[in-house]
């Protein structure tokens, strides 16, 4: 054999072990781990009998057959079920970033799940199957009604998803905290713990994954098509469309299934194709075989870890840990992946407004005249009341710094969305992806959890907590000269793991929690005077500093190639943009909470528009933005007088429908 | 209704004293019997209790508070004296209703916790005294009953107070003696989630191991808790101890579902105190109550242990 040669099959035999060793390293610290806890529970020459016919009288038995075993089975079972489910979406929607949860399907089973608990308890006597399953379903037709289009393209699918999963959210956290009795077991659902308390998850999830993975197997052929272009495939004779629906569909139904049996685990399906990929499964039939094997080992492992865990520092949800396990092996294995395009915007036609300016004019307008019936009016005790806007002695001390925070709040993440997504080329990015408003928000918790008494420490905290978010983030994005791709994943891992283990801190059931929870739902009943004054001047010196940025900003949607080939100093200009999207955001977050949804939507809401260029772009971005939390907030402060509803919340109302609504009308 | 002794010593307990007092005084159970508070002439009456256990305790001085936060969700959770029907709500306890605050012109807020921002504007409207009963820094009836202690001296109810936390005392004395009699098996209070898979326990700096002390009983949760002295656990924990007798509640919204799961639910029904009939269904619970929840629960916790006593003796 010729040196070449063995350099060949060497090079090769590498490449087919890859998985193969990776997923025996999961495998092999999972059993040592099981059987650990075995080992604690009771001698193992009680095993076989408290498996198959267990002494009711003996604890030990007992909590071996209808605890510990089904347990480990539905580990497996969900962790291989997400992989699978996250294989199938990412190979038809052609983005690493796709998974039950960042589709809205694991979302709309959740709140299937709040509205049945809250509103009809008794539809929840057959099982949480049944409800959850219905709003997984109804989130994947409004995924289907609003981002289907002649070409399915994958990039609207991501987008309305997101959207979606926003919407989802945004009404559970509402329907929590005008509930907050059930705050605890809503939290403990969607951070997805897989305790089991007898067989019955056990029994529903095997004929259904057998079922799934049997479709799947069928689809490998037509599907490893789709990695061609679509013309290409097409005269392959593959029909595209049933291809990839039956596809979704399988997914979707996974999804569901493990939503209503476990609840919301985030990041496995995510992260096992990845790691399947990455490990070395090169071809589709590859990873739909190693994809579902690291699920199920990567789960199991995280889960008896979990187990392991909870009898030190109570109950730890296997949602969470996954997260928290997932992310730097995710990190580590995207520092050796091969740039390539990750996600590219699809740069659609859309109509061009030529004179931004008239628009504008008006908008500002528009912001200020409502600014005043916003503070003036209001109920109060005896119904509709006018108050003189500017009197601070009466309520408009707490209305003026509200609605002022609001507008500054709103305008600052309207911006930040606005740079992120211009940087990135990625209509999905928004300050929620760099990490920073999660990392505000875990600050507070951490403090909440380690002081009795934190309330005088919480800006304090913020602070502390987005600065070291950004401070990784940058320490990473330098690593990768900021190389959009790899910033974007790389803050949606960040998030993922400060939002795991905010949802933990959330469910530990400490009733100061939820005091944290109206904050982090966007609500601006904290602004004070000087919150608001900070936020007015922060505002107005990251617009100015946004709009000298507009020139790289305009190059950036050229491609970072041609950008750079017209002189721009790419890695100067990311690390430019990147700074000033964070302090924005942060400050934001220390205002209203680290709500998303306005920094996605209202630059979208401009770009559709008509606006293109840059500079008119972030001033009508900022804003939509201010206009969005304006009405937010004064809605929240009337809709259900004496309770408040948070700006956050109800800026999603506003502004997520709109946002379909547009999408739904640009495809035509 | 029937007056059984219990009953009445129970009624007594809760606090609703205007309406027993009469009664208590004729029977024989006098040292019990707790003074009642007529609503004195003075002034300072237009109260509103943010913190329920500050509620709580004004309803247990006789005093109707002028408002209270999230009033639906306090009669569904607290065991004493039931909210008067003309106390407004002033939103939630995390956000309460500035403005309307400020219509209602209290004379007094007695306030959770609060961001400095929220404090300085209450204390903007009216006196503000911020209620610390938790977390308590060691045992709760002495923090609850040391906070009922201050409120009355601004109330000028001193009396009224000191005779009841007497009566408190004496009665926590007398229930301990009653169970001193036998061994008492480990007690765990929880709270059951709807997910029939886990359970909110009670630890160090709670109201639950303040009255399991005071009653010279055992808490069978013995692991970790957070600073507020709670712990969320999977309900197989719950069969760690198999002697220990369960004490639950389930909010009472869910039990629809609690009994549905319960019906399938295999590692409940085979957990050991469930097996043998040692459990008892809180009707209601509320861990941040005041003085009169603590007392609530002892007398609770009591009955159903001095009630298995009997039976064991038959």
């Amino acid at each position: 054999m010729s040196e070449p040669a063995i350099h060949l099959a060497l090079a090769n035999q590498k490449r087919s072990y890859g998985p193969g060793i990776w997923a025996l390293v999961l495998i092999l610290l999972a059993t040592l781990l099981t059987y650990h806890g075995l080992q604690a529970l009771m001698p193992s020459t009680l095993w076989w009998q408290g498996l198959w016919n267990p002494d009711l009288n003996d604890a030990r038995q007992v909590l071996l057959h209808y605890s510990f075993a089904p347990r480990l089975l539905v580990s497996l079972m969900v962790g291989a079920a997400l992989g699978l489910a996250g294989t199938l979406f990412q190979q038809v929607l052609r983005n690493p970033l796709a998974e039950p949860v960042t589709l809205g399907v694991a979302g709309g089973a959740n709140l299937g799940l709040s509205v049945a608990t809250i509103w009809a308890p008794g539809l929840l006597v057959h099982g949480l199957e049944g409800v959850t399953l219905v709003g997984a379903g109804l989130a994947t037709l409004a995924l289907f009604g609003f981002a289907w289009s002649k070409t399915l393209s994958p990039l609207r699918f991501i987008l309305a998803g997101m959207v979606i999963s926003l919407y989802c959210n945004a009404l559970n956290s509402l329907l929590v905290l005008f509930n907050h009795d059930y705050l605890i077991d809503l939290l403990l659902w969607q951070a997805g713990s897989l305790n089991q308390s007898g067989w019955d998850g056990v029994t529903y999830l095997a004929p259904r994954l057998a079922v799934a993975a049997i479709i799947a197997g069928l689809l490998a052929r037509p599907l490893a098509a789709l990695s061609l272009e679509d013309q290409n495939a097409a005269s392959l004779g593959v029909s595209l469309r049933t291809t990839r629906t039956l596809s979704l569909l399988v997914a979707v139904a996974l999804s569901a299934f493990v939503t209503s049996a476990v609840g919301i685990i985030g990041f496995v399906g995510l992260a096992a194709p990845a790691i399947a990929r990455l490990s070395g499964a090169r071809t589709l039939r590859q990873r739909l075989i190693w994809a579902p094997l690291m699920g199920a080992a990567l789960l199991c492992l995280v889960d008896q870890c979990a187990r392991e865990l909870s009898r030190f520092v109570g109950e730890v949800p296997a949602g969470i840990l996954t997260a928290v396990f997932s992310v730097p092996l995710l990190l580590w294995l995207l520092k050796r992946q091969r740039s390539g395009g990750i996600v590219s915007s699809s740069r659609s036609t859309l109509r061009q407004l030529n004179n931004p300016g008239r628009l504008i004019g008006i908008a500002t307008v528009l912001l200020l005249v409502l600014a005043i019936p916003a503070i003036g009016l209001g109920l109060g005790m005896h119904g509709w009341q006018w108050s003189n806007p500017i009197d601070l002695s009466g309520v408009a001390q707490w209305r003026l710094p509200r609605v002022l925070g609001s507008l500054c709040a709103g305008a600052m993440l309207a911006v930040a969305g606005f740079l992120v997504q211009r940087m990135t080329g990625n209509p999905m990015a928004s300050p929620e992806v760099l990490g920073a408003s999660s990392g505000a928000a875990l600050g507070v918790m951490i403090l909440f959890l380690l002081v009795p008494h934190p309330q005088a420490l919480m800006v304090p905290a913020a602070s502390a907590g987005a600065m070291i978010t950004l401070g990784l983030l940058l320490w990473f994005g330098w690593r990768s000269a900021f190389s959009p791709e790899r910033l974007l994943l790389t803050g949606v891992c960040l998030t993922t793991l400060l939002g795991a283990l905010g949802t933990l801190m959330m469910a530990s059931g400490d009733p100061r929690m939820t005091l944290l929870m109206s904050w982090m739902t966007g609500s601006t009943y904290h602004v004070d005077g000087p919150a608001a004054t900070t936020a007015l001047v922060v505002a107005g010196a990251m617009l100015i500093v946004s709009l000298l940025l507009s020139r790289p900003l305009d190059l950036l949607t050229l491609g970072n190639g041609s950008a750079s080939a017209l002189g721009l100093p790419l890695r100067l200009s990311h690390l430019a943009i990147l700074l000033t999207a964070a302090v924005l955001t942060a400050t934001a977050t220390l205002v209203v909470g680290p709500l998303s949804f306005v920094g996605l939507i209202a630059p979208h809401i401009a770009r559709r528009l008509g606006i293109r260029k840059a500079a008119p772009n972030i001033l009508l971005s900022a804003i939509i933005g201010a206009l969005i939390m304006l009405l937010a907030d004064w809605l929240g402060r009337n809709i259900a007088y004496p309770w408040p509803i948070s700006a956050g919340l109800l800026a999603a109302f506003i502004g997520c429908p709109y946002f379909l609504w547009l999408m739904h009308r640009e495809r035509t | 209704m029937p007056l059984t002794r219990r009953h009445l010593l129970q009624q007594l307990a809760l606090g609703s004293l205007a309406m027993a007092s009469g009664i208590a005084s004729a029977t024989a159970t006098a040292k019990t019997a707790l003074p009642a508070l007529a609503a004195s002439s003075d002034p300072l009456r237009r109260i509103i209790a943010i913190n329920w256990a500050a509620a709580e305790t004004l309803l247990t001085l006789g005093v109707s508070p002028l408002a209270i936060s999230d009033g639906g969700y306090y009669s569904r959770r607290m065991p004493t004296a039931a909210l008067p029907p003309q106390v407004l709500d002033v939103g939630p306890y995390w956000e309460p209703n500035l403005e309307l605050i400020k219509e209602l012109q209290p004379q007094l807020i007695l306030s959770d916790q609060m961001p400095p921002s929220i404090e300085r504007a209450l204390k903007g409207i009216a006196p503000t005294e911020v209620v610390d009963i938790y977390p308590a820094p060691g045992s709760v009836w002495t923090s609850a009953t040391d906070f009922m202690t201050r409120l009355a001296a601004r109330l000028e109810l001193q009396p009224q107070a000191a005779a009841w936390i007497a009566a408190g005392n004496a009665r926590f004395e007398e229930l301990r003696g009653q169970l001193a009699q036998r061994p008492q098996p480990p007690v765990c209070v929880a709270v059951l989630n709807q997910d029939g898979r886990h359970a909110t326990v009670y630890g160090k700096r709670s109201m639950i191991q303040d009255v399991l002390d005071r009653l010279g009983l055992v808490n069978a949760w013995q692991g970790p808790s957070s600073t507020m002295g709670i712990a969320l656990i999977g309900i197989e924990r719950l069969a760690e101890n198999p002697d220990a007798h369960l004490l639950y509640t389930e909010i009472p919204t869910t039990s629809a579902r609690l009994q549905s799961l319960r019906q399938v639910n295999a590692l409940w029904e085979n957990l050991p105190a469930v097996r043998r009939g040692n459990t008892l269904e809180l009707s209601k619970f509320f861990p941040y109550g005041g003085a009169a929840a603590t007392l609530n629960l002892a007398e609770w916790i009591a009955a159903y242990l001095n009630g298995r006593g009997e039976n064991e003796h038959v």
